[in-house]
């Protein structure tokens, strides 16, 4: 009797959830005291691209975001709790589109960039939709929301450009390989 | 399609995005006006405050990080001299489970007599940790503040008052002037303190208007010695406690008053 092949391989679950723990770490250990919104994309898209970009499989970034959206919700990590899930899961699933999308090239920086910019761009429309719907009036998120989509922009941006660089380097030391064996 | 025009297409749909973005910025007032304002049953607090109620001052400048301009809208101005009375509100633009805020607003009505010349409201928030003091934006993109003008002949000297020192730890501990009673929680302690973190840091968050249809703050002059005006909030910590700060440009005479009265508005 074939025993049915699992979707992620032990390997890629282990490293999948490693990138996710590193989401929550870095989220706790890093404070930078910059004050802008959206900054913290720098360092939080990171971990996301290179899972994606390293497994190069659909559902691997949903993946990272449900997991580390159970460690944020756990360590509560911000006033969301339980909805905190869904910040992470947005961020998560768009990159994963992205990287399905580019054809896994996210080593691109080009790719890395978009990719970046729109997952920090989903966790920011998804924070602010569950903000709608936890009661504040639609008329105080809207105010500000177009300078903070420029910033959450650049900051994942730059984010998704250090992934691609670090994504880069790892294909080029031979540690990954750009199309499957 | 190749990868090159994916990026491409891509690029295309952020930028649409963020057009989109700036778009509702600019027009979410008339997007979303605000609902229906319920005020929340209760008077947060309802106090008299008179000429001896101006502890700080004569000075041209009121607590930030770098000192702040007075006069709404203008940076500090060598030529002025303001006295300060800063008044615990007992409020806060959020309410509800701090854990899922609830933004609403500060209604604070004011009954003036005897006033001379101009009264400068500004607004603080106290925020706790390393976050630091909230206050509304003295110059530049949304700055605000409410200013009344009154025309009683002005008073010889300001007895009460002396000079606020700058601190070179950016923090100011500050005399509240309310009236120290036990039924108002919180209120028994004399002082305050703010603290600012960084240059610029606290300014935004908190935002003065006459209408809540303006929810971004507006810089309003006014002759009505009795009215009322709004202390909106937008940012992830508005503060827990908000204090009022007036500042007048002159001595007062002696007959002066101030009535204060705070509730809680709810926006729908």
């Amino acid at each position: 009797m074939a025993i049915k092949k699992p979707y992620f391989s032990l390997q890629e679950i282990a490293l999948l959830s490693l990138c996710a723990a590193l989401i929550v770490v870095l989220n706790t250990t890093f404070t930078l005291p910059l004050k802008i919104p959206g900054h913290t994309g720098i360092y939080w898209v990171v971990p996301v691209i290179i899972g994606v970009g390293i497994v190069k499989k659909p559902g691997a970034g949903t993946f990272i975001g449900l997991i580390s959206g159970i460690l944020a919700t756990l360590f509560g990590l911000n006033t969301l709790h339980i909805f905190n899930l869904f910040i992470y899961l947005a961020l998560g699933g768009i990159i994963d589109i992205l990287g399905f999308l580019f054809f896994y090239r996210l080593d691109h920086p080009a790719a890395g960039f978009i990719a970046g910019a729109a997952g920090n761009l989903a966790k920011m429309v998804v924070n602010f939709s569950l903000q709608t719907f936890l009661g504040i009036p639609a008329a105080f998120i809207v105010i500000g929301i177009g300078t903070a989509s420029i910033t959450h922009f650049i900051f994942g941006g730059v984010g998704g450009l250090v992934a691609a660089l670090v994504l880069a380097r790892l294909l080029k030391a031979g540690v990954i390989t750009r199309d499957k064996t | 399609m190749d990868f090159r025009a994916r990026v491409g297409l891509a690029c295309v749909l952020l930028g649409c995005f963020l057009g989109g973005m700036v778009v509702l910025d600019q027009s979410g007032e008339v997007l979303f006006p605000p609902g229906s304002l319920e005020i929340t049953p209760g008077t947060l607090i309802d106090q008299v405050f008179s000429k001896a109620g101006f502890q700080y001052g004569p000075q041209i400048w009121r607590p930030g990080y770098d000192p702040l301009g007075i006069e709404p809208g203008q940076g500090v101005i060598d030529n002025e001299t303001w006295y300060l009375m800063f008044i615990d509100l007992n409020a806060t633009p959020v309410s509800g489970d701090p854990n899922v805020k609830k933004l609403g607003s500060v209604r604070i009505t004011y009954n003036v007599s005897d006033l001379s010349g101009r009264a400068a409201f500004h607004t603080y928030g106290l925020t706790t940790g390393t976050v630091p003091t909230r206050t509304n934006r003295q110059t530049g993109y949304n700055h605000c503040g409410f200013v009344v003008v009154g025309d009683a002949p002005a008073g010889s000297s300001m007895p009460a008052a002396t000079s606020l020192s700058l601190s070179p730890t950016h923090q100011y501990r500050v005399a509240v002037s309310n009236n120290q009673q036990a039924d108002y929680a919180g209120m028994t302690a004399t002082t305050r303190t703010f603290t600012f973190t960084q240059p610029g840091s606290g300014q935004g968050a908190l935002h003065i208007t006459s209408s809540l249809a303006k929810p971004r703050g507006e810089v309003v002059e006014t002759p009505e010695l009795n009215g009322t005006f709004f202390v909106t909030a937008t940012g992830n910590d508005p503060g827990n406690n908000l204090i009022l700060l007036l500042a007048v440009d002159r001595p007062q005479p002696d007959g002066f008053s101030l009535r204060v009265r705070t509730e809680f508005v709810r926006t729908s």
